[in-house]
């Protein structure tokens, strides 16, 4: 089988120029951590597949979802959005949300669930055969509420029972009831699980893997704040290609082994002081999922004005946080409650101020989605909160995460170009 | 003829209202004294706003151009949302002084902070009701969250709600509850004797005006009707399935085709007066299990109703042609639905059409041919 799915880092790729013109940097240029990933994909996917039609079950879970109590429980998690970022990366999506058009799925939906949906269907996927077929749904709508539709709709598809996580959205404060709630909802899966498997369900278990979560949560967001150092050793399109194993498989030792791993390459890269971007000049932040289709592009775009994506909202969204309290269910439902699209603009307004002084951000590159309304909504208040609190200007880039059909390259780049004179003349203007 | 003419007579109040509802509602502050909330999504409580003394309004609006709200709003956002912004923006909804946003949808749920942070009105609750509804812990969640509600407009306004103030709303809108039922029972069983359009300004001045007026006005309304008469033979029976509408120029539409409205499954319309309240007692725990038990709306999850199922049936009991779904461009949860559910509409060889409704004016010309080629289709 082939898994060549995640596109070549770009990091690696942006070292092109720097290699060219030293010899010597070559193998120090590339992420070593990148290629690990494709194997532990590999071997994930592969496990995947090869459980399918055997007594193992199987769960298709939302990317903001519980995975624990599944790992927990000996079940495979499966991931549409993660393939459908897959989907979006080998230029698979148009195709598959055609597909979904064609049954009467708006072309305004959410383009993972419309790919996903088409590949459901006919089994094209970069996946030989496409994701192995669910026992049962998991759906937590802290992502948004898109999911719970969607996985209704799968829940058709394949006749098989969903199961929703409701972790009532946060303004301005997490209200206490809402954790009661979230917390019964938890005893409920549990009872769900033990229905599934006929097993009794073993909590001593889930502690053990909420420790491997937490630490695996702590591990990736101690990969994430090395790109502080000036010049980042890494940019947010390396961490888009190395979250897949926080996103899919966290919980598990292998995780745990993976990031202290790539934290290590990093720790080595600032002290060999090998940078994403030659010369890194601009530091900047994204904001919203990745362009998949684009990720390449993009990242040589702005290393072709030595602007380096040193931070992003996205990737930090699985430093989960919570995970380290005493009773593992109520660590479950703050973890779960808590997530970035689960709060109100302001939060995410100081979450954005807090990432852009860390990471000392020159200025804000914000996708907007329009397969996202949740992650979408809001940045223009986001943009003009930001610009007036700290100075920090932006450019919002209309897109779509994988549908790739209401992308313009031109306007794209002409866009980038204007937005890199005005800090190149914001710089010029402070030294 | 007589009678005939003394509907239009009584209608005509209505409708004027209809027309204009700010007016309405901008003298009714005068007369009064008294404030306005308004509020999105029909799983709003009407009775806690009224209970806390002011008048509860929906938020609906459809204007032609969006300027101000898209510094705010993306195009891809949908028409409710953008034209509410834009007329709240724009000083339109001066009278509110304050909003509740129920959790619906993403959109919704982020026009909320938007919402909050640019029109600045004294009162702003965000009521995070429950997306599910089916299990014992949800009801909890969903009973505190009522609660919390109460809780939030007793200190807005500086007393205490009791049950008994609470309790006592509830007949002034199971009355008008039956009355919207009636308009209801009058378009299926009378196909065409209330035009799509008058039945639409009887539902539409609901959903703002004071309810002991407008149950004054209905009750004056239904003594005049009587019994309706025979539908026109030839009328095509339409049945419209959808989110929200509030322009009556798509229910002039359906009457300029000589299709008769039969029925609909909107958030303005069935959804909105189908079910009551009891009368005794815990009236939080009364308004949470009338939430439950309402007629399901796609964004809320309840695995034990299939909306298929009971869209079929009420289609099915008003001897339904054709199906319009009459969708928000954008509008995800219902986006969502749709395949399924013509597909299942399909099965029992009930033809639908669809036509969505775009931000910044509607594209009427448009609708209209394909309304009128869809209703010729039928009358085949």
């Amino acid at each position: 089988m082939n898994f060549g799915l995640i596109p070549a880092s770009p990091a690696r790729e942006n070292k092109m120029a720097q290699e060219l013109r030293d010899p010597k940097e070559k193998d120090k240029n590339r992420l070593r951590a990148s290629q690990k990933m494709k194997e532990l994909m590999t071997r994930y996917y592969m496990g995947a597949k090869t459980a399918e039609g055997t007594d193992k079950k199987i769960a298709w879970i939302t990317s903001g979802g519980p995975v624990e109590p599944l790992i927990a429980a000996d079940i495979i998690p499966v991931y549409p959005e993660n393939h459908g970022a897959m989907l979006g990366a080998s230029r698979m999506s148009v195709e598959l949300c055609e597909v979904a058009e064609g049954l009467g799925y708006s072309r305004d939906l959410c383009s993972y669930a419309r790919g996903d949906i088409g590949s459901a269907l006919t089994k094209k996927s970069p996946i030989p055969g496409g994701l192995p077929k669910p026992d049962f749904l998991l759906a937590c709508n802290n992502i948004c509420g898109t999911v719970m539709k969607w996985y209704q709709s799968l829940s058709r598809i394949f006749n098989v029972p969903l199961f929703l996580l409701d972790t009532p959205f946060i303004h301005h404060h997490v209200v206490p009831e809402s954790l009661i709630y979230v917390r019964q909802q938890f005893e409920e899966l549990i009872s769900f699980l033990e229905s599934i498997t006929r097993k009794k369900f073993d909590r001593d278990r889930l502690t053990e893997v909420l420790r491997n979560s937490g630490e695996s949560a702590l591990l990736w967001k101690e990969v994430l704040d090395l790109c502080t150092h000036r010049p980042s050793p890494m940019s947010c399109f390396d961490a888009f290609i190395n979250m897949a194993p926080i996103v899919t498989l966290r919980g598990t030792k292998e995780v745990t082994g993976f990031y202290r791993d790539m934290k290590a390459e990093l720790q080595e890269r600032i002290s060999l002081g090998i940078s994403a971007v030659p010369q890194e000049r601009f530091r900047l932040l994204w904001d919203n999922i990745p362009i998949w289709y684009k990720m390449r592009d993009l990242s040589e775009l702005f290393s072709s004005f030595r602007a380096c994506l040193v931070a992003d909202t996205y990737t930090s969204a699985w430093v989960f946080e919570g995970f380290e309290t005493l009773d593992p269910l109520d660590g479950l439902s703050r973890a779960y409650t808590k997530i970035y699209l689960n709060i109100s603009i302001d939060l995410m307004i100081e979450k954005v101020l807090n990432l852009t002084k860390r990471f000392s951000v020159d200025g804000l590159v914000i996708h907007s989605n329009r397969s996202c309304k949740p992650y979408s909504l809001g940045q223009y208040d986001i943009q003009r909160t930001v610009l007036e609190k700290t100075g920090t200007p932006s450019i919002v880039l209309e897109a779509d995460m994988t549908d790739s059909r209401v992308y313009s390259d031109a306007q794209v780049k002409t866009r980038v170009e204007a937005f890199m004179e005005t800090l190149e003349n914001r710089k010029a203007a402070r030294a | 003829m007589g009678r005939i003419m003394e509907k239009q007579k009584a209608l005509g109040a209505l409708k004027g209202y209809a027309a204009d509802p700010s007016a309405y509602l901008k003298n009714w502050k005068d007369k009064t004294g008294k404030k306005i909330l308004g509020y999105f999504c029909t799983n709003t409580p009407e009775e806690m706003i009224q209970a806390a003394g002011f008048l509860p309004v929906r938020i609906l609006s459809s204007r032609d151009t969006i300027s101000l709200a898209a510094r705010h709003l993306q195009s891809y956002s949908c028409s409710l949302v953008q034209s509410s912004l834009e007329s709240g923006l724009r000083g339109e909804l001066s009278y509110l002084d304050g909003t509740v946003f129920p959790h619906t949808c993403d959109s919704i749920q982020r026009l909320s902070d938007i919402w909050a942070e640019n029109l600045r009105f004294p009162f702003h609750w965000d009521l995070v009701l429950p997306v599910k509804l089916h299990t014992e812990s949800a009801r909890n969640y969903l009973i505190q969250e009522l609660r919390r509600f109460r809780g939030g407009l007793a200190e807005y306004i500086g007393h205490p709600i009791s049950d008994a103030d609470l309790c006592g709303t509830f007949h002034l809108f199971n009355e008008n509850r039956s009355y919207l039922r009636e308009v209801s029972r009058y378009q299926s069983s009378y196909p065409g004797w209330i035009s799509a359009a008058d039945s639409h300004a009887l539902i539409k001045t609901a959903n703002f005006m004071a309810k002991d007026e407008h149950n004054a006005r209905m009750k004056q309304l239904f003594s005049q009707w009587g019994n309706g008469q025979a539908p026109s033979p030839r009328s095509v029976r339409l049945f419209l399935v959808g989110s929200v509408c509030d322009q009556s120029s798509i229910y002039g539409l359906i009457d300029s085709c000589g299709a008769a409205l039969v029925g609909d499954d909107l958030c303005t319309g069935w959804r909105y007066f189908a079910e009551d309240l009891p009368n005794e007692g815990d009236p939080i725990e009364a308004l949470a299990d009338r939430l439950i038990r309402k007629v399901p709306c796609p964004c809320k999850f309840n695995p034990e109703i299939d909306r298929a199922d009971r869209l079929l049936e009420r289609v099915n009991a008003a001897g339904t042609q054709g199906i319009v779904f009459l969708l928000l461009k954008f509008c995800d949860p219902h986006a969502f639905d749709y395949p399924y559910l013509k597909e299942r509409l399909s099965k029992e060889k009930i033809p639908s059409l669809l036509l969505e409704i775009e931000p910044g004016g509607l594209p009427l010309g448009a609708m209209e041919t394909r309304l009128r080629a869809f209703v010729e289709t039928l009358s085949r």
